[in-house]
Order: C-alpha cells, then structure tokens, then sequence
C-alpha cells in the first residue's frame, strides 16, 4: 500500500471526542432547559437523527479549522462547534462570508443573516479565490444524492445513457436526463480544494452505489491509485468523513487508504443495517470485510450539555432540528411514536 | 456635449435588450438581491426561447422556467436552499426537454469566467472541475453550438469555442498557493511557508508540490502540474439590481456582492435596475464605496422593490411567504396542462406593470391544479404595499430578524 504525500489532517478519534465532550458545560440551568424544552415539546433526555447528526459532526472539526459550509446541518454543525468544544473554529460561506457568527439561522449561503459579524463579506470570487483556493480553508461540510466508495459526490442527475454518453437534452432524444438534481454550485470547487470534506447523506442502498454515475465533486480520493485526485492533477486533500443517518464512514490517504471504510455506527443502529444500505464491501480500518456480527464502535452519544447549546442558542426556533429522516418518518408511521434515543449518563 | 441619458422605462429596456437565444446574465443569488423586477417583465413581454445564465440565482430563472419562456440554461445550481432540493418547474422543464440545452459549471468555474470577462482576460485559471464529470460535460458542444462558422466567424457569439482547455502549466506550479518555499535559499535563510491554513497543500516531504509533478499525468499525458483554462463569460446582457444608481450609472451594491460585479462588467450590455435613482453626487462623494463604473452602464431603470420577494439589504427582507406558496404550485410542472396553468399563473401575477404588481398582486398569490391547491397565507393576511412594508429591513442587520419562516 503507497502512502500519498500529504500531510494529514487530523480529525479527532471517538476517544479524543468523548474525552473533550466529557469536560465542556454549556452554563446553561437544568431549569432552564427543561422550560425550554417543554415549551417546544421535545424530551429533555432524547434526541432526534437530525440532533445527532449536528452533534456528531461538530465533535470531528478539528481544532480552529476554518470550513467552508453550506446551509442546513453544517449550518447546525459549525454553530454548535463554535459554542460548545471548538470556539476559535472559523465558517466561509460561497456568497463571501468570512468568519461570520450567526444570530440568526441563514436559510441559504447567500442569505444576509450569514453575513452577521463577518470580518468580510465580498464576492463569490473572493469565497473561492481569496480564502480557498489561497489556502484559507481546512475542511468543508457539503451534501449530494449519491456517495460512492471512494467519496465521489453525484448533485448533478441521473442518466439511462451509460458514462460519457449522457443525454445531453441538445442530443435529439427531446428528452434531458432522468433525474436532474441541483448541479454542483459551490460543492466541486469546495470537494477540490479543502484538506477534507464532511459529507452529509441519508443512507440508502441506491444512494450508495459502487461508483456514482456522476462526478460532480471529489469529497474524498476520487479513486485507487492512478485514478486518485492527485493523479488527475488536485494538489490538495483526499480525506473524507462521510455522516449518514446511520454511521460515519472515514478513509485515511496519508495511510494509503483512499476508501471510504466504517468508523462508527450511530446508537441504536445495527452494523446490519449498515452493510444492507451500501453497494460496496464494507470494511473496517484494518481492510477486513465486515459481517453483521462483528464488533465496530458506536458514535458517541450526544451529551446533555450539547443538546442544551444545539437547542437553546444554535437552532431555538427548530428550522431545522424539526426535519425528519425517512427512516424517522417510517418509524412514527409503524410504532406510532417518533424516533428518539436516550442520553446515556 | 451633454450625456445622453440612460433612463427608461422597465418596459423600453427589456425590449431593447433582452433577445431570444442571447445569453442574458440575471444578477442576484437565491434569496438575495435578485433582479425580479427584469424577468417579470419579460414575462409580461412574453418573450420567448430565452439563454439565461446564472451563478446560483436560481430565484429568475425558476420564474421564466414557470412561465415557459427558457430554452438555453448555463448554471451552477438550480436549488431552492432548505425549502426545495430542486426547483421543481426547471427540474420538469430539463428532464422533458422543454428546456433543450443545459450547461453546468460550478459556483468558481463561472465566477472564474466571469472574472476573466470583467477584465477582458482572454482566460482564467483555477483549481475546480478538474477530474470531475463537469470537464467532460458539453451540452453546447453537442449542438454545434462552438466554433466558428463557414464565414470564419463565431457559430454563436456568446458560446466559447470550448468548456475549457487543460494544459500543462507552463510555470511549473510556481504560482500554486501555499507559495512553495525553500528555508535554504541564499536571499533569506530559513524561510517560513505561507501562512495559508491548509494543511494538505502545504508540505510534502519537504518540499512542496513535487509528489504532484510526478504524479499528475492525466489529461496531457505528461506528468506535470496542470492548469485549467476557463475563457471569459461575455454575455449579451447583464441585468443587475442594486439598492441606488446614480443619474449617469454609477452603482453602488449594499450587502452581500454574491457574483454581481463581475457579472455586470462582464456583459456586452448593462441594464442596471434600482430601488432608487440618486443624484450622481450622491455617490461620488464616496467613490470607494461604488462597485459599477458608469461608463459600462447601458439603461438605467427605477424599480423600487424591485427585488421582491428577494432580500435587499438594508432595505427589506425576503418574503419567505412566497416560496412557501410557490413550492407547492411549482408541483403542477408534472404535466404539459399543469405547465400550462403555471404559466397562467405567471403571467397573471405580475399585473400589467410593476406598479400595478405591487399594489394589486403582492399578497394575493393563490394556485389551483387538479389536486394542487397553493395560497399565499401571511401571518397578518396583508396585501400589496401593506405586506411589503412588513418586510422592511432592520437597519442593524439589513433583514427582518423577526421574520416568521416556517419550514
């Protein structure tokens, strides 16, 4: 296995994370947060996917890392990192922001409220030129409709026609493509120029395929060797952390490792469930193809005093703590209660 | 000699301007500071087969999309951020072909483009789309829509001869950022590298960018740092909306630019739209502060909220109300008859002119189609100018902080 030239960026190990977590306290009153927690009608001692989503992603910013996020959950993830375990974490948005700290949720990258307390807040040129691709930026936080082994992200559409043949609407069929999603806006230039990439997807076999039918961004080593990022002329990044609704995924490039390969399941989820909703061969860090019963760490659980901060001071209004998964939708549908897991200790 | 005027009514200056199957650059980002004003009175003008262009200002092009008129797309995104995945009529309109051209970039590659025709470079580089699927991807290609025609001219004067060029880079990587250091070098001893965050960029065995050098051979087939070549945008027409524009042009953007200035000064021909037209004075007692030169102004037009439903900053907010009716009426783009109604919509909606528009149709949005049932429901039930100054700004943060946004 050749290691890759590069330096690594490190991402912090479920024991570092539980370590920093263990030590954090909001400042925020039990009182307090149980009459919030009322008011909104949600327990105060379980949480949502969405919760546990924002949660763990922020615990795997690392350190002061500037990221280059977009709307929804890293919008949750950032917020949350910067009042909780990691406060000199810094956010750049597409639209120009540097820096900014959000008062009020932005709905979009270009929404006014994500400009709030920005040291500067220019142009789109400036976003992708000055900051990033000067090198100002560490990770980025981004979503799709496929992920694939190698942490390809497909945002653009779904064709019939196989690869490099796609219907290109002009092609005389009088029909485009299959399916059309949103194109890639900042997402491939944010895949190609930060050290690592948090990618954000539900889990769905179909959605996890071997490889995605369209590369619109390189959130990770793009492929083995002689098929990587840096084989196609990329001077930077390759690491990838995938956050689904079911685990998180990691692969380790200065290792040689360009796959994506399991890190940890997300409570009350089955490693079965896991390898059901991927295409691939699973495997764990060491290589080894994973089987339902082996052993594999869990993700750790969100703490009370996180739970206060997401709610109270990131998302108080539950824009977007109130989304639900599919999996969360089937579950309320079947059990007739909603999806919710408990805070351990 | 006096300067002639550049002042006109909405209705002179899209008809001037805006031409079938010439590509029109439409300013503004999603929610924010979106020329509105412009497409809808293309759409009162019905004009048909449009080219829009577009860094993610998915807001006027989902409205021509809705109204039927759009033939040629060259875009980045077409989501509607947290409240739509994809905007629905522009989604139907692609996968049916009644939208017969798509061409993808990414937010840089046409900011890059943008860029280069701001400064009428004859290109740009950057390091985005490269090893992705969007190098290979070239809808105009396919259409015989590049090159030059028998004459020897451009096929289409607005569409390069190519996507892009990949080359190998004639400086060597010399020019890569974090700037390649050497500690040992006789003009400073022990130099630091930049200062530059990145991390993976930043080091490799030593010495920066030599791993890349041997091992980047796809495109050319040489091993060598390569470069990605993006040639101008320059597009027809530029319309862009900013918050005052002085007698003779000059304009001045408050809030967030998103990929404005480089737009405007990019296009053969500028329209600028305003809230307000001020005494050129006005803004040249702060020239620091204007991002849009007079001289490559075309038409001016005074279109207060103009920008509706879009944020202008600092002086209203989104009326995040509409978006909540509209993705529910977009649903009827599923059909040919629904496309139909949608279009009815439209047409109906934004009145005979902007003042008509305002006053009469902001508010009263309501949709129906087989099962699709929309209506603009606002918490206060306000209509026209009564629900627009609902959404004035806050002066401390340029939006309605308080602004119900239900999701």
């Amino acid at each position: 296995m050749s290691k890759n030239a590069i330096i690594p960026v490190h991402i912090p190990t479920v024991e570092e994370i539980e370590e920093r977590v263990r030590s954090f306290s909001s400042g925020i009153s039990d009182a307090d947060y149980e009459a919030y927690c009322k008011e909104n009608d949600v327990p105060p001692d379980e949480f949502t996917t969405m919760e546990l989503l924002a949660i763990a992603s922020s615990t795997m910013i690392p350190n002061g890392a500037s990221m280059f996020i977009g709307t929804g959950l890293p919008v949750l993830t950032m917020t949350l990192a910067q009042h909780t375990i990691n406060p000199d974490a810094i956010i750049v948005m597409e639209a120009g922001m540097l820096d900014p700290h959000f008062e009020h949720i932005p709905v979009s990258v270009a929404d006014i409220r994500g400009a709030y307390m920005a040291s500067t807040a220019l142009s789109m040129m400036d976003a992708f030129g000055t900051y990033e691709q000067r090198g100002y930026v560490t990770g980025g936080g981004l979503g799709g409709a496929e992920y694939d082994e190698y942490g390809n992200i497909n945002a653009t559409g779904l064709w019939e026609a196989p690869r490099n043949q796609w219907t290109s609407i002009a092609s005389g069929t009088g029909k485009g493509p299959n399916v059309v999603f949103t194109g890639s806006g900042g997402s491939n230039p944010i895949g190609a120029q930060s050290d690592f990439i948090l990618s954000v997807m539900v889990q769905e076999k179909r959605r996890f395929p071997y490889s995605v039918q369209f590369k619109t961004t390189l959130a990770a080593a793009r492929g083995p060797e002689g098929e990587s990022r840096w084989d196609y002329g990329i001077p930077r990044g390759g690491k990838g952390l995938m956050v689904s609704d079911l685990c998180i995924m990691e692969n380790f490039p200065e290792e040689g490792i360009n796959d994506m390969r399991l890190r940890s399941v997300h409570p009350d989820v089955s490693l079965k469930d896991v390898i059901d909703n991927v295409m691939w061969e699973l495997k764990d860090k060491s290589g080894k193809v994973l089987k339902p019963t082996d052993d594999i760490p869990t993700t750790p659980t969100p703490s009370h005093e996180q739970l206060k901060v997401l709610r109270m001071i990131v998302d108080p209004t539950r824009i977007y703590l109130k989304r639900k998964t599919v999996r969360e939708v089937a579950y309320e549908k079947e059990h007739g209660k909603p999806w919710r897991v408990k805070v351990k200790g | 000699m006096a300067r002639a005027s550049k002042i006109m009514s909405i209705k002179e200056a899209v008809s001037k301007f805006v031409k079938p199957h010439r590509a029109w650059v439409v300013g503004g980002f999603g929610y924010t500071r979106t020329n509105a004003s412009i497409p809808r009175e293309v759409i009162r003008q019905n004009i048909p087969n449009l080219y829009l262009q577009t860094n993610a200002g998915a807001t006027p092009v989902m409205m021509m999309a809705g109204a039927g008129q759009l033939d040629w797309i060259e875009m980045t995104f077409i989501g509607l951020e947290t409240i739509q995945p994809v905007s629905y009529e522009i989604r139907k309109g692609l996968e049916d072909g009644n939208i017969s051209a798509y061409m993808l970039f990414s937010n840089y590659s046409w900011a890059l483009r943008t860029h280069a025709g701001r400064f009428g470079m004859q290109f740009a580089t950057g390091m985005t789309d490269i090893g992705s699927d969007l190098i290979e991807y070239d809808v105009f290609g396919k259409a015989g829509l590049r090159g030059k025609n028998e004459k020897g001219m451009w096929v289409h004067p607005d569409i390069p001869p190519a996507r892009q060029v990949i080359m190998d880079d004639p400086f060597d990587g010399w020019g890569l950022r974090p700037h390649q250091y050497d500690p040992e070098n006789k003009w400073s001893l022990g130099d630091t590298p930049d200062t530059t965050w990145n991390k993976t960029a930043a080091e490799e065995d030593g010495i920066f960018y030599e791993k890349l050098r041997k091992q980047a051979s796809k495109y050319t087939g040489k091993a060598a740092v390569k470069a990605v070549l993006y040639p101008p945008a320059i597009p027809y027409l530029a319309t862009t909306h900013v918050q005052r524009c002085g007698t003779e042009g000059t304009a001045r953007i408050e809030g967030l630019l998103v990929p404005d200035v480089e737009q405007s000064l990019s296009a053969k021909y500028l329209v600028i739209a305003a809230e307000k037209i001020v005494p050129e004075e006005e803004l040249r007692f702060r020239p620091s502060e204007n991002q849009i030169p007079m001289i490559h102004v075309d038409a001016i037009v005074e279109t207060p909220w103009g920008g509706y439903p879009t944020n202008v900053t600092y002086m209203y907010d989104y009326d995040w109300m509409w978006w909540k009716f509209y993705i529910q009426a977009n649903r009827s783009a599923d059909t040919p008859d629904g496309r139909k109604a949608l279009a009815e919509y439209w047409h109906n909606i934004v009145g005979k002119d902007e003042w008509d528009f305002l006053q009469n149709k902001v508010g009263t949005d309501k949709f129906e189609f087989g099962k699709i049932k929309a209506k603009y429901e606002c918490p206060s039930g306000a209509t026209g100018f009564a629900r627009l100054y609902e959404l004035i700004a806050d002066t401390k943060y340029g939006y309605k902080p308080d602004q119900y946004r239900p999701i």
